[in-house]
């Protein structure tokens, strides 16, 4: 369904990405792990046409067109959702009013239709339909992000760091329903800083290192990959600190 | 000062808010979309009178009636400006942005002043002479349909941005800008209509004083002025405090030019306004942050 | 060793020393009093175009109320001389407080709370017209009429043959009158040189350049910036003002709407634009254009078009120069210049 082919992105004269190649098949969640700077915000920026085409260079194909000379704005009502902070909500808006800007490109029917699913979804954004954005806490601010990308009947979302600055709990809730809402048929990208997080969802992954794509693989076998273990997960460096902990 | 003068300038004041307050929120939605201050708003506004004043001499059409024919072409005009120049100057730093309004500003009144020259000129419509009185205190007729346009207009205005489509998404444009790319909004084509939305306003406002205010090259700039203080008093972006702090402004500029000097208006106004500053810098209803 | 030291400072400041000995040697050379006029129209707006440079181009803060100040000098020396008796000399340092008064008042606000540049620009704008309306109040403030009203303020004549008097009172006579003007216009033009090349060097000027390229940056590296905002402004204020007494002085009369209007502003915010601001010799070059055009227009077109049409080729200019020419001419040549010879550089076998 999106095909991302040999992307490159520049800073001026820093490289961020280099000859990424990634794929995301209909109905899948795939994430994509990697340290801070790796260039993972890059890409799902470079996907949604949020960076300049001065500065990347490759092909991305999405549902047999071609996105990469797209403005943002286009490639959102061809069907791809961008959820990051950078793209935020509208914070002097009600939360209503940030749904229904997401529903825009709908007929007045399939948006009430939308803003139910979304409410069935997300029951607390319900209770504070008529709160003003900026007023919501972190969590049901990204609950609102991912509501309004929802709301454009989008077959592809990209969702960046939703684990920033979420408490565990929240976290967990918006997991479960990410894999709900892959469930309905709607591809996810998932781009995160918590491993464990993005693993336990996702059906594929990659791994993005200094801007190159150094592990691909399916997530089961990735939980098992030692080098994601130690370098991620971090198992061994637990013990170690546990055992000096507890003498 | 005597009630009777005391509710001439209050009355004054009311007239003139309600122009301060088409002018003010003009430069608020141009603002707030594009955080820029356009400092030839008044100039288009000074076009408008002098659309309406030729319209009439050579038309024969009342103003009132070429508003309909002027506003649409005002909101053209500021869809080009927007798109033509304003857009060059948006990702570069604010001195450049300062500098092509400034320059459009000087630019479009010295064309006025060359085409028209600097006569005063006065639209001489009937019912210019009409005015009402109770109990001493007058309101003109022109002046009195000016503050009954602008509200209507300002009512309508409110609905447009809270209740309609197009309204939310250029509000939704004005607060995020990336947050309402990804929407699908096109949001440079809704700068546009922002800007053109406030240059119609402008226009609007134009049309309404020219029926009983003289119309020279140089009329709007008392506008600018008060416009400026009264957006940033109210709040940058802030559609209340536009509305509160335009008849504030207003109503100090009248009790100061009944009880005082005329001139010394806009001074006093200044005063008031840097004062207000100290204590709320911010703005009345300071909502944005500036950066 | 001293030998060394000369000739270092000689080759470190070429561009000065060149226009040192230009402007000394001008006036020897060209004896008709129309182009000294000219003449001492350029340094004027050169001089104040370095004044509104120093917090233009070094600081970022543009301001548009720099006639106010102007005003503020040209005022305060003519009333103590006219009433008072006093030598512009003394006189005009009561300009240059007002001026920092001035400056306080309008900047301490508008830096104090961060607002953003155009603010300030705003600020600087109303508070000259402001100023401009309470001084031109005449007639209707009687309180006020001292300062001329409208019409403004002549400066008492008193013609003297003596050397001594004519420079106490700023006042010159007979043939070559101009002269002396020229030469205390150009003292103020190196002055300003001077005081730029100064500021470049120092940590003021580094300062104000880390103001200008990035406040919060600034900032967090420790500057404070409201302080340093509020030097600039003042100091550039008074810069201005001391201009405003001596060029008050060489016309004789003072009038509300040419010294403090928005049109003296304009004239000196192209000077550092066009030529080059945040540059040394940019206002040199910018005051030549700007002078140049303003003649050009005054003989070529009718007179009753001429204010206005120069004030069109004036807000074309601006609007050209931030579409296509954005940092001005002098630093676009001296672009064009490194551009040239990296060129040569790389074609060297």
């Amino acid at each position: 369904m999106l095909e991302v082919r040999n992307l490159n992105v520049n800073y001026g004269y820093l490289r961020v990405l280099s000859d990424i190649n990634l794929k995301v098949n209909e109905g899948e969640i795939v994430c994509v792990l990697g340290p801070n700077g790796s260039g993972k915000t890059t890409l799902i920026a470079s996907i949604a046409g949020l960076i300049s085409p001065k500065q990347r260079s490759g092909t991305i194909i999405f549902q047999n067109t071609r996105i990469d000379r797209l403005p943002p704005y286009d490639i959102a009502r061809l069907g791809i959702s961008c959820i990051t902070d950078k793209t935020g909500i509208f914070p002097e808006m009600t939360v209503l009013e940030n749904l229904l800007v997401g529903g825009l490109t709908l007929k007045k029917n399939e948006r009430n239709e939308a803003l139910k699913q979304v409410f069935a979804l997300f029951p607390v954004l319900r209770e504070r339909c008529k709160q003003l954005a900026g007023t919501l806490s972190g969590g049901e601010r990204k609950m609102l992000l991912i509501g309004r990308a929802l709301m454009s009947k989008a077959k592809l979302l990209l969702l960046d760091e939703v684990s920033a600055g979420l408490a565990p709990i929240v976290l967990g809730e918006i997991l479960r329903r990410i894999s709900e809402i892959a469930r309905t048929g709607k591809s996810i990208l998932l781009v995160e800083q918590n491993v464990f997080a993005a693993l336990s969802v996702s059906n594929r992954g990659y791994v993005i290192e200094n801007g190159r794509i150094i592990i691909e693989d399916t997530c089961e076998r990735m939980l098992k990959n030692d080098i994601i273990k130690s370098a991620y997960l971090g198992i061994q460096n637990c013990q170690a600190i546990f055992g000096d902990w507890k003498r | 000062m005597e009630t009777t003068t005391f509710m001439q300038a209050i009355i004054s004041g009311i007239v003139t808010g309600s122009i301060y307050l088409l002018v003010a929120l003009g430069i608020n939605i141009i603002f707030g979309a594009m955080r820029i201050l356009n400092f030839a708003h008044c100039t288009y506004m000074m076009l408008a009178m002098y659309g309406g004043y030729y319209i009439y001499v050579f038309g024969g059409i009342d103003p009132y009636i070429s508003l309909l024919i002027l506003t649409p072409l005002f909101f053209l005009g500021g869809f080009a400006t927007q798109k033509y120049f304003i857009e060059k100057v948006l990702a570069t730093n604010i001195l450049n942005q300062i500098i092509l309004t400034v320059g459009l500003f000087i630019t479009i009144k010295s064309l006025a002043s060359l085409f028209f020259s600097e006569t005063f000129r006065m639209i001489p419509v009937f019912y210019k002479t009409i005015s009402y009185s109770l109990r001493g205190v007058y309101i003109g007729l022109p002046q009195l349909v000016a503050v009954i346009v602008s509200i209507s207009l300002v009512l309508f205005l409110h609905l447009f941005l809270t209740r309609t489509d197009f309204g939310r998404m250029i509000r939704a444009a004005s607060q995020d800008m990336y947050g309402a790319s990804v929407c699908a909004i096109n949001v440079y084509r809704v700068f546009c209509m922002a800007f053109g939305i406030g240059t119609a306003l402008a226009s609007v406002a134009g049309v309404l004083i020219a029926t009983y205010y003289p119309i020279y090259p140089h009329v709007g700039d008392p506008f600018l002025l008060s416009g400026f203080i009264v957006v940033v008093l109210g709040g940058l972006g802030s559609f209340k405090g536009c509305v509160v702090s335009s008849y504030i402004i207003a109503l100090t500029e009248s009790l100061i030019a009944y009880a005082y000097i005329p001139a010394f208006q806009q001074v006093g106004s200044l005063v008031i306004f840097m004062i207000i500053l100290l204590f709320k810098p911010k703005g009345i209803f300071g909502g944005y942050e500036s950066k | 060793m001293k030998k060394n030291l000369l000739v270092n400072v000689i080759t470190n400041n070429k561009g000065i020393l060149c226009t040192l000995v230009i402007g000394i040697v001008m006036p020897l050379v060209i004896h008709e009093p129309y182009v000294i006029s000219i003449l001492i129209l350029y340094l004027l707006y050169a001089y104040l175009g370095q004044c509104w440079d120093l917090l233009g181009g070094y600081t970022g803060q543009i301001s548009l109320g720099n006639a106010a100040f102007f005003g503020l000098g040209a005022y305060s020396s003519a009333i103590l001389f006219n009433f008072y008796g006093i030598s512009p000399w003394v006189g005009m340092w009561l300009g240059v407080l007002l001026a920092v008064g001035a400056s306080i008042i309008i900047g301490y606000p508008c830096f104090r709370f961060g607002m953003r540049g155009i603010f300030f620009a705003f600020f600087t704008l109303a508070f000259n017209e402001a100023l401009r309306t309470v001084i031109s109040a005449g007639a209707n403030a009687p309180a006020l009429a001292f300062m001329g009203g409208p019409e403004g303020i002549t400066i008492k004549l008193i013609p003297s043959g003596d050397w001594l008097t004519q420079i106490y009172n700023l006042q010159f006579f007979g043939r070559g009158r101009s002269i002396p003007y020229y030469y205390i216009f150009f003292g103020l033009l190196i002055m300003g040189l001077l005081i730029l090349r100064l500021t470049e060097g120092s940590r003021f000027g580094y300062c104000l350049k880390a103001i200008k390229a990035d406040e919060s940056v600034a900032e967090s590296v420790g500057i404070n910036i409201l302080k340093y905002k509020l030097y600039a402004l003042a100091l550039s204020s008074a810069l201005t003002a001391l201009a405003g007494t001596f060029y008050a002085f060489y016309i004789g009369h003072i009038e509300p709407g040419s010294f403090m209007g928005l049109n003296t502003t304009l004239h000196i915010i192209l000077v550092p634009l066009i030529g080059g601001s945040g540059y040394i010799y940019g206002s040199l070059v910018g005051a030549l254009v700007v002078i140049g055009i303003s003649y050009l227009i005054k003989f070529c077109i009718n007179p009753q078009y001429g204010p206005a049409l120069t004030s069109f080729a004036f807000g074309l200019i601006m609007i050209v120069i931030v579409l296509c020419l954005r940092e001005g001419i002098a630093l676009k040549i001296i672009k064009l210049r490194h551009k040239f010879m990296r060129k040569r550089s790389l074609t060297k076998p």
